[in-house]
């Protein structure tokens, strides 16, 4: 086999989503990656903790006296 | 028919085969093109060819090392604002310390680093070799004055600058979330404001810097694109493209400075990291420069 034969496969899963979250489907696909190949039940677990996540980012000052 | 200017990574390359020379700034003067030299030992240098310049005309000037920043700790007293601990949230331009550091240097500036997961990491700037571990690329945590307060970041990216190598700036970014809180303010100590969107530096320019030894102090940029020889404890490194700034009858920077924020003085626009100096220039690196490299983002607060 020579080297343009090998190419990189991406893991298709089907999945059936209920119909209150297949609308945030698109937004929320980088989170599949940890769940890509599990069973239908370990997804759907993944996929609710990154919809109840709180915001990666923002910024929280302290006001904590140091001194 | 004018003569190319040399570009600053050339002044660099021909810097690093001469040990004698610390700086090399190019001036255009109409349709010829001066190579400034500056070094201590002006006899070395004038026994010296510049064939990489031939066409060029070459001044030999008098200039002491440039050296790092940085103050050893131990014998300072904290009595300035700009040396004093400071409660949350910390107005930039003060004193910091690396764990396992005998020294003290200056968190700069407020800037925002976008994580490759999107997410935004609000961070301080300062020098690597302010946040240096003495063995490893970077300390554990930077304290705020001195190890024996709390910590308040973490060290988290830096530009280390590597020995007989052409580098481009002496940076690192620590990050400021601790126990849930970001640890800084976004506005800078003594001024009182928060910096704007980021220039470029451009000659005459009138600057400013608040740091740990000196504070706020201002002065003029007299050369950018210049390439300079650092002298560190553990060898030389040399830059290219750096700004070289003159304070305006007072020194700019004085060791301990390492890590200052240097402002355009009208519009509070950051224009550059301060790194490095003697007792008459100070050395900074373009902002952009060093943003473009570590991933930060403006404004700090978006």
């Amino acid at each position: 086999m020579t080297e343009e034969h090998i190419t990189p496969r991406k893991l298709q899963i089907e999945v059936k989503l209920p119909p209150q979250l297949s609308d945030q489907a698109n937004v929320l696909m980088p989170c599949l990656v940890s769940a890509a190949g599990q069973a239908l039940q370990t997804f759907f677990a993944v996929f609710l903790e990154c919809i109840s996540k709180p915001p990666a980012s923002g910024y929280n000052p302290g006001d904590r006296k140091r001194c | 028919m004018s003569q190319p200017v040399p570009t600053p990574h050339a002044l660099a390359e021909a810097l690093l085969k001469r040990r004698a020379a610390h700086m090399l700034i190019a001036e255009e003067t109409g349709s010829n093109t001066t190579i400034h030299v500056f070094g201590s030992d002006l006899h070395q240098l004038r026994k010296q060819s510049w064939e990489e310049f031939p066409d060029c005309r070459i001044e030999h000037h008098f200039q002491r090392p440039f050296r790092p920043q940085v103050c050893y700790a131990g014998s300072f007293k904290i009595l300035e604002t700009v040396q004093a601990c400071q409660d949350e949230p910390i107005k930039l331009g003060c004193q910091i310390q690396p764990d396992h550091g005998k020294w003290v240097g200056t968190a700069g500036l407020p800037v925002r680093y976008k994580a490759p997961d999107g997410a935004d990491i609000y961070c301080l700037l300062t020098c690597w070799h302010v946040a240096a571990g003495e063995e490893k690329p970077l300390c554990r945590a930077l304290h705020q004055p001195t190890i024996e307060y709390p910590p308040i970041a973490t060290p988290l990216k830096c530009l280390e600058p590597r020995p007989d190598a052409v580098n481009l700036a002496d940076a690192a970014i620590a990050d400021t979330l601790l126990g849930g809180h970001h640890t800084i303010s976004p506005k800078i100590l003594i001024l009182e404001e928060e910096p704007a969107m980021p220039a470029t530096p451009e000659e005459n320019l009138n600057v400013l810097k608040v740091g740990r030894s000196t504070g706020l102090t201002y002065g003029v940029v007299v050369a950018t694109g210049a390439a300079v020889r650092v002298n560190y404890p553990d060898g030389d490194r040399i830059f290219e493209n750096q700004v070289v700034i003159e304070g305006s009858g007072e020194p700019f920077s004085a060791p301990g400075d390492s890590g200052s924020g240097v402002f355009d003085s009208a519009l509070l626009a950051p224009v550059g990291l301060l790194f490095a100096g003697n007792d008459q220039l100070t050395i900074a690196t373009p902002i952009k420069q060093i943003s473009h490299r570590l991933g930060l983002q403006w404004p700090f607060l978006p």
